[in-house]
């Protein structure tokens, strides 16, 4: 039997309330993994028509969801399912009631690499949020009392605690 | 000289002005090595002495062109750039709305023309721009502009003639977004565009006038399927050919048969002979 390839797209979804704005997004998307499967597929049919839905309705999958980074991993079959999905990304702009932009991060041909791109990336985007910990003579200050912690988590998401 | 822009959207309108630095900053931490910012100027709205006083838009009504709107980050906001080793380019752009080549009466009059580093532009009817195409005018990008361009019907003959000028077309999406009727007509235009020339030589530009509607090089090269071009052809629109639209917009700007000699490293030419002068020849196609 030919193997079934698939391609597997890394999106990041962010609020268009928060784009742009010089503090972190930290709010959980209130979105499950088939809000945003239908908003993907009704895009879909708007752009591609009853040809697109029925050309990708095999194999189009949400794989992952981390509702706390907003991270999804689209799957769907390698060639014009994938090119179609693929295409019809930039074009949705709400996920249930919440106004959102995709961007996609990468295109893996298998999962596990697109987990792999994943991990890099979170780590990469710690240090640079543990940068913002730093005292203002620029000393490691990771250590701090709770009142303490709580101000600077509050200056740097703008969260009402 | 650099020339390589890299991943580049070469349309970010300048106005609204209060939002100019957000949606340029923005388009940089989404993946752009090069940004254009766009100042548009309306024929409609160029008068000379006589007619300024009975212009009836007074506000929007000019006498010569604008100067180039400059940009500059500052050292925090580069840090927050995802790409560290290469500092991004700010690009200026002009575009000219036209019906009739006597916009060139002001263009050849003005100074801060020769200050921007691209220049496009909108033709209404494909008679203006056949005329255009005819004198000895130069410009960069023909931008298809739907609105303006109501009555405009592209043909094999004229394509040619804008690719062989050393010119390129744009669309831009930032308007599909949003309104699904734009989406129709674009997606209906880049059918035109195919017939006409198999898409050769479309660049994907945001024209964004909202930071929402910015999106990654990679998701604006994945738009090549619905504009009826080629994978190949989406990825060449944000890579290849903004760079070539800037190396043609240089030779533009020079001239014919100028070289330009400029000299590459300094230390490596002081100790090697051989290799004294970096010559940098420039010169204008054709």
């Amino acid at each position: 039997m030919v193997r079934r390839k698939h391609r597997y797209a890394v999106v990041q979804l962010e609020r268009t309330s928060s784009i742009a704005l010089p503090y972190l997004d930290v709010k959980p998307l209130k979105a499950s993994e088939d809000d945003i499967f239908k908003a993907v597929k009704i895009k879909l049919g708007e752009l591609h028509g009853d040809y697109g839905r029925a050309v990708t309705t095999l194999g189009m999958r949400v794989k992952y969801l981390n509702e706390a980074t907003r991270i999804v991993v689209l799957r769907a079959r390698q060639g014009e399912p994938f090119k179609m999905m693929a295409s019809t990304l930039p074009f949705v702009t709400s996920i249930g009631a919440e106004s959102i932009q995709c961007t996609t991060l990468y295109i893996a041909g298998t999962i596990r690499h697109s987990l792999i791109f994943l991990e890099k990336r979170q780590k990469r985007i710690f240090k640079q949020v543990l940068e913002m910990f730093k005292s203002d003579k620029g000393q490691k200050k990771y250590k701090m009392s709770e009142p303490e912690l709580k101000e600077r988590i509050l200056q740097i998401t703008k969260l009402e605690m | 000289m650099k020339t390589e822009l890299g991943h580049a959207d070469l349309n970010i309108p300048a106005e609204p002005k209060k939002t100019l630095k957000d949606r340029v900053l923005r388009a940089l931490q989404l993946g752009y090595q090069t940004v254009a910012i766009n100042t548009v100027v309306n024929q409609e709205n160029l008068f000379n002495k006589k007619q300024m006083k009975n212009a009836k838009d007074k506000e929007s009504a000019m006498m010569s062109f604008p100067e180039p709107v400059k940009l500059e980050l500052t050292d925090a906001e580069l840090k927050s750039l995802p790409n560290q080793t290469k500092k991004p380019t700010i690009l200026s752009r002009l575009t000219i709305l036209f019906f009739h080549n006597d916009f060139l009466i002001h263009y050849n009059k003005s100074e801060a023309v020769k200050n921007y580093d691209l220049l496009a532009v909108v033709p209404k009817t494909s008679l203006s721009l056949l005329n255009l195409m005819k004198s000895s005018f130069k410009f960069d990008i023909v931008s298809l502009n739907l609105d303006y361009m109501e009555e405009f019907r592209w043909h094999r003959k004229l394509y040619r003639e804008v690719l062989g000028s050393h010119a390129h077309f744009e669309m831009n999406y930032a308007e599909m977004i949003s309104n699904r009727d734009v989406r129709r007509r674009n997606i209906t235009l880049a059918q035109n565009m195919f017939w006409a020339g198999k898409c050769k030589g479309i660049l994907l530009s945001s024209g964004a006038s909202r930071t929402i509607y910015l999106r990654p090089p990679a998701d604006v090269a994945n738009l090549s399927m619905l504009l009826a071009m080629t994978e190949a052809q989406g990825k060449e629109a944000v890579l290849n050919l903004p760079t070539l639209v800037y190396k043609a917009a240089l030779g533009r700007k020079m001239g014919t048969f100028r070289v330009r000699v400029e000299v590459v490293n300094k230390e490596e030419s002081s100790s090697d002979e051989e290799e004294e002068e970096g010559m940098d020849v420039e010169q204008e196609i054709g």
